[in-house]
């Protein structure tokens, strides 16, 4: 019996102290984000093979009976706390979260059997174009296995894929113009169910994101806070003014309160809680304005220093605006919200 | 100690043989156009409906204490019942379907003078003290802030003077909530001239004792939820000291940090007027539930209220896995504040002229105690600019700001 509970598991977040921490220094091994942003691909390769073969991350939310390690939306909030304060610039989100949720909600047993595996070892990398329109697509020109929709149905494209990467916003995550041989293309679920598919799937990745969008903006925080400690003015810190360290503060409260709302929106989605289409949203909005916001403070903290090309602060400024208009806006999340409550 | 399941059997039966369940339909449901519309900010009840009150409050505790819900998580020595917080979260939900007086009215007394004297309090005041407030016996209000110390508490004036083997007690307090129900008074004095911070005493203070004083303070949305105290010459006991002379700043701490909890807990509104149905239904009968706007702004409102409750959610079951929460608590009352004065501006935006002048239509000049309440919660427990202060350097690790 697979009964709806009321209330979500927030208990299980302290077990993943190790799990954070072997991400973490993953991470923190990897070629600077800097080196890699510059290349056309954007990203390591052989730092996403390792990735695969020695913490199987690109595993994660794959289910077991697809090789996957059929992890929760819980295990996954940490994992994604933590590309998001190293502004991972590889296909994670795109392949192992976005790719995974719609091959998953479109019920499509076979399109599962035969392409999560792929996914689920690194060895494919999928994107997902879910607008039916042609607006860019994430990583579409690394991209091995495509999901696109015409509006009414799902389709999985793997072969005959032209992309061009293209001038982006984030430059820690590159999008693409892709253009591909419909004959090529494979229905995956029922033909109609796109919008349904594409509707949890969308719920499901923007709690993802936003466990990314926390992470990043706790990332913002700290360079603040050290910075501000360290840096002095006036012949003091510039940290003890109370116009520094409020504004620290109220970032703090952001930091804090975006990573709750990601981390209750995956318990509830691991716990199937009534509340997760709404938590989902409210994570979604919370985490998109708080990282923005968060971001966009940190460059006035750091001063002049921080409005240089040099300097990680506008990575993670570009990161949260680009982050915004990437599956909904957050007026777009707040409308949902509206609805979905039944106003 | 019992499964959690059993344990809620017995509760639910126990519950059940002396009061009347709520329908399920009703249980915090609210209706439009039913009963009373008034909008609960501070608690300012008429003084007929409180006196009336408060004697069925007492008798729910004392019931609770006497079937041994009284205090769940406490320990057994004080009458406790000894079992885990999660136990006592359990009983509180399944409370909900019962019509019962509810504890809101002991905020102070339970939620931050109970867990100050375990505590802080020598072992016969634990046992005099701590089963007589959760018991209802007592009920206990906070003597801190007064006119010349506000947002800097630590130059607190009142004074309490060695007489006997007692003390003597001479000053002002403001801003208590609730002094005119209680019958002890968490007091902090000047016990010497100096140092500052190690010059305080706590104490708890016989609010029926000869001199003492209590006038309703009158707060700009016109009612009063709060009093002036004042102490001329009250004889304490020797036994009333709490902690150690000098200790006092220490003690108002921790019952701050309470405070601080225990109004962060209101920010996602069990108490009525945050509800999402509520809301709702003024922006239906306003009439501008197809206004995008009014819906965004809605969905905007909703996701500030919500994720302050997540937030609680995730801090609390930190706590109960044994990692309490620090200063950060503080960032609660700051959500607090800052959802009253969203909630404002939302009402009076979906009310327009409704909000500023009463047509007497149910359920909506109601709502300007939201609009004038609202500032007033930037100011209480701890104005949030000197709770900024607070937790950038205790929880940042900041210079003293300055």
């Amino acid at each position: 019996m697979s009964a709806v509970s009321t209330r979500p598991n927030l208990s299980a977040a302290a077990e993943h102290d190790e799990l954070r921490r072997t991400v973490r220094q993953f991470l923190a091994d990897m070629p600077p984000v800097r080196s890699v942003m510059e290349a056309t691909e954007g990203f390591d390769r052989a730092a996403w093979r390792r990735m695969a073969e020695q913490v199987g991350l690109q595993a994660l939310l794959v289910p077991e009976r697809y090789e996957g390690l059929g992890q929760g939306a819980t295990e996954a909030n940490v994992v994604f706390e933590e590309m998001g304060r190293a502004l991972y610039s590889g296909p994670y989100f795109a392949s192992a979260a976005l790719a995974v949720y719609v091959l998953l909600c479109s019920g499509d047993e076979a399109a599962c059997r035969d392409l999560l595996p792929g996914i689920a070892a690194g060895t494919t990398i999928a994107t997902a174009a879910l607008d039916g329109s042609s607006a860019p697509i994430l990583h579409g020109h690394v991209a091995d296995l495509l999901l696109v929709t015409d509006g009414s149905s799902l389709f999985a494209v793997d072969a005959g894929i032209q992309a061009q990467p293209i001038d982006s916003l984030d430059l820690t995550r590159k999008l693409a113009t892709v253009k591909f041989e419909r004959g090529s293309a494979r229905p995956v679920g029922k033909e109609g169910g796109a919008p349904k598919t594409i509707a949890a799937a969308t719920d499901r990745a923007l709690v993802c994101l936003a466990a990314e969008e926390a992470g990043g903006a706790a990332r913002c925080l700290e360079m603040s806070v050290a910075y501000a400690k360290q840096r002095e003015q006036f012949g003091r810190p510039i940290g003890s003014f109370q116009a520094i360290a409020h504004r620290c503060v109220e970032m703090l409260q952001r930091v804090e309160f975006a990573r709750a709302a990601a981390r209750y929106a995956a318990s509830c989605l691991d716990e199937e809680t009534g509340e997760f289409p709404i938590a989902a949203r409210v994570a979604a909005a919370y985490c998109g304005q708080a990282y923005r916001w968060v971001a966009g403070e940190s460059i006035q903290v750091h001063g002049g220093i921080g409005f240089t090309w040099e300097h990680d602060a506008h990575l993670h400024y570009r990161r949260a605006w680009a982050d915004e208009a990437l599956l909904g806006t957050t007026d777009q999340h707040y409308l949902a919200i509206a609805d979905r409550l039944g106003l | 100690m019992p499964e959690l399941p059993e344990f809620l059997a017995a509760a639910e039966a126990w519950l059940e043989a002396g009061y009347s369940r709520v329908a399920t339909e009703q249980r915090g449901r609210f209706r439009w156009g039913e009963g009373s519309d008034e909008v609960h900010v501070f608690q300012e009840p008429d003084p007929v409906e409180e006196a009336d009150a408060v004697p069925r409050i007492r008798a729910w505790r004392a019931a609770l204490w006497d079937g041994g819900y009284g205090w769940i998580s406490g320990p057994k020595e004080y009458g406790g019942a000894g079992l885990s917080r999660s136990y006592e979260a359990a009983f509180n939900r399944l409370t909900r379907k019962f019509d019962v007086p509810g504890d809101a009215a002991l905020t102070v007394s339970l939620g931050m003078i109970a867990p100050t004297i375990l505590r802080h309090a020598d072992e016969g005041q634990k046992r005099r003290y701590l089963p007589a407030l959760y018991r209802g016996d007592l009920i206990a209000c906070q003597l801190f802030s007064e006119p010349g110390a506000g947002s800097d508490l630590a130059s607190i004036e009142s004074k309490a003077t060695p007489e006997g083997d007692g003390w003597l007690i001479t000053g002002q307090k403001v801003w208590t909530s609730g002094a005119h129900l209680a019958d002890i008074g968490e007091i902090i004095c000047q016990t010497s001239p100096g140092p500052r911070h190690h010059n305080l005493t706590a104490f708890l203070v016989d609010m029926h004792a000869p001199g003492v004083m209590v006038r309703p303070l009158r707060q700009m949305t016109g009612g009063a939820a709060f009093n002036e105290v004042f102490l001329d010459g009250v004889r304490v006991p020797g036994d009333a000291r709490l902690d150690a002379v000098g200790e006092g700043w220490r003690v108002a701490l921790t019952t701050l940090s309470h405070e601080r909890s225990a109004m962060g807990h209101s920010s996602f509104g069990g108490a009525g007027i945050l509800s999402t149905e509520r809301l709702m239904e003024l922006v239906r009968h306003a009439g501008n539930a197809h206004d995008s706007v009014v819906r965004r702004d809605f969905g905007e409102l909703i996701t500030q209220l919500r994720v302050a409750r997540y937030a609680q959610e995730v801090m609390a079951e930190r706590a109960r896995a044994g990692q309490p929460p620090g200063p950060e608590i503080a960032l609660n009352k700051l959500a607090l504040s800052a959802n009253m004065a969203a909630l404002a501006g939302f009402v009076a935006g979906v009310l327009g002229p409704k909000v500023i002048a009463d047509t007497g239509e149910w359920g909506t000049y109601a709502w300007t105690s939201v609009v004038l309440g609202a500032p007033g919660y930037r100011l209480g427990g701890g104005s949030d600019e000197v709770l900024k202060n607070m937790i950038a350097e205790r929880v940042l690790g900041l210079p003293r700001p300055s």
